[in-house]
């Protein structure tokens, strides 16, 4: 059981965008990492929405140790997606074909993150936009790697807008 | 850091020392985000091309239950 939530740094995107943000030399000394992050791109080429995704350890794309399996729910339907090897998606953010001002949010967690088995990943986000179109993502991810994790980057292949934030937090166990 | 206001930035916050550092994406980390877009384009592409034929198959076999005599709500509980 988790009893202690530590924010460790939080990273807010200045007035000329960012296309990542990256947490470097992540203290290995929780038992697992979460993040939280709230997110809008600049870019109109890729409809409403586009995806936010994750690597580690400054693996870059394409990520062969990656693999995510999704399941999205619009309110009228539900998709499932599943991909490996490009790279982790942890959810998906509006874009600026969007109503102004909105941001989609979104967290993910990285239990025994600095562990020497493989990385599991949850993320649960929110795609909104104070219109018809929302999407609730579910998604499992795994990253294939014995390595700790010290390094997150997240992107989207775009420019995050100003105000994006992104907050790193690590979390301990009972008993430590 | 100076950075160049013409090359796409990245922000980064170093968690030993609470710094945090906007930089010019380096060219392996632009050709990176080149070949992600256009892999990405290609995925959506294909997963709205599989969206569009299965509107299109579950139109069809609307049609097609319409004519062997299906209402309208039990196609609709058919197709849920």
């Amino acid at each position: 059981m988790s009893v202690f939530l530590q924010p460790l740094q939080t990273v807010t995107v200045g007035s000329g965008g960012a296309v990542a943000a990256i947490f470097s030399n992540i203290p290995q000394n929780y038992t697992d990492l979460y993040v939280e992050y709230s997110a809008r791109t600049t870019n109109t080429d890729t409809g409403s929405s586009i995806q936010v995704v994750a690597y580690q350890n400054n693996v870059g794309y394409p990520d062969s140790t990656a693999s995510f399996t999704e399941l999205n729910g619009t309110g009228t339907g539900s998709a499932s997606i599943n991909l490996t090897g490009q790279y982790l998606r942890v959810g998906y953010c509006d874009t600026a074909n969007n109503t102004s001002n909105t941001f989609s949010n979104g967290s993910f967690y990285i239990p025994n993150y600095a562990g020497s088995n493989y990385k599991s990943v949850v993320a649960d986000a929110v795609f909104e936009q104070n219109g018809t179109a929302a999407v609730q993502s579910l998604i499992a991810g795994l990253w294939r790697t014995t390595s700790g994790i010290n390094n997150l980057n997240i992107q989207t292949g775009r420019t995050f807008a100003q105000y994006s934030t992104f907050a790193l937090y690590g979390v301990l166990r009972q008993g430590i | 850091m100076a950075t160049d206001s013409s090359v796409p930035q990245i922000v980064e916050v170093d968690c030993s020392t609470g710094i945090t550092t906007t930089r010019d994406m380096t060219p392996d980390e632009i050709a990176a985000q080149v070949k992600m877009q256009a892999d990405q384009a290609a995925t959506m592409a294909a997963q709205q091309a599989a969206a569009d034929a299965k509107a299109a198959a579950q139109a069809s076999a609307a049609a097609k239950l319409t004519k062997l005599g299906l209402t309208a709500d039990e196609i609709a509980a058919l197709q849920s």
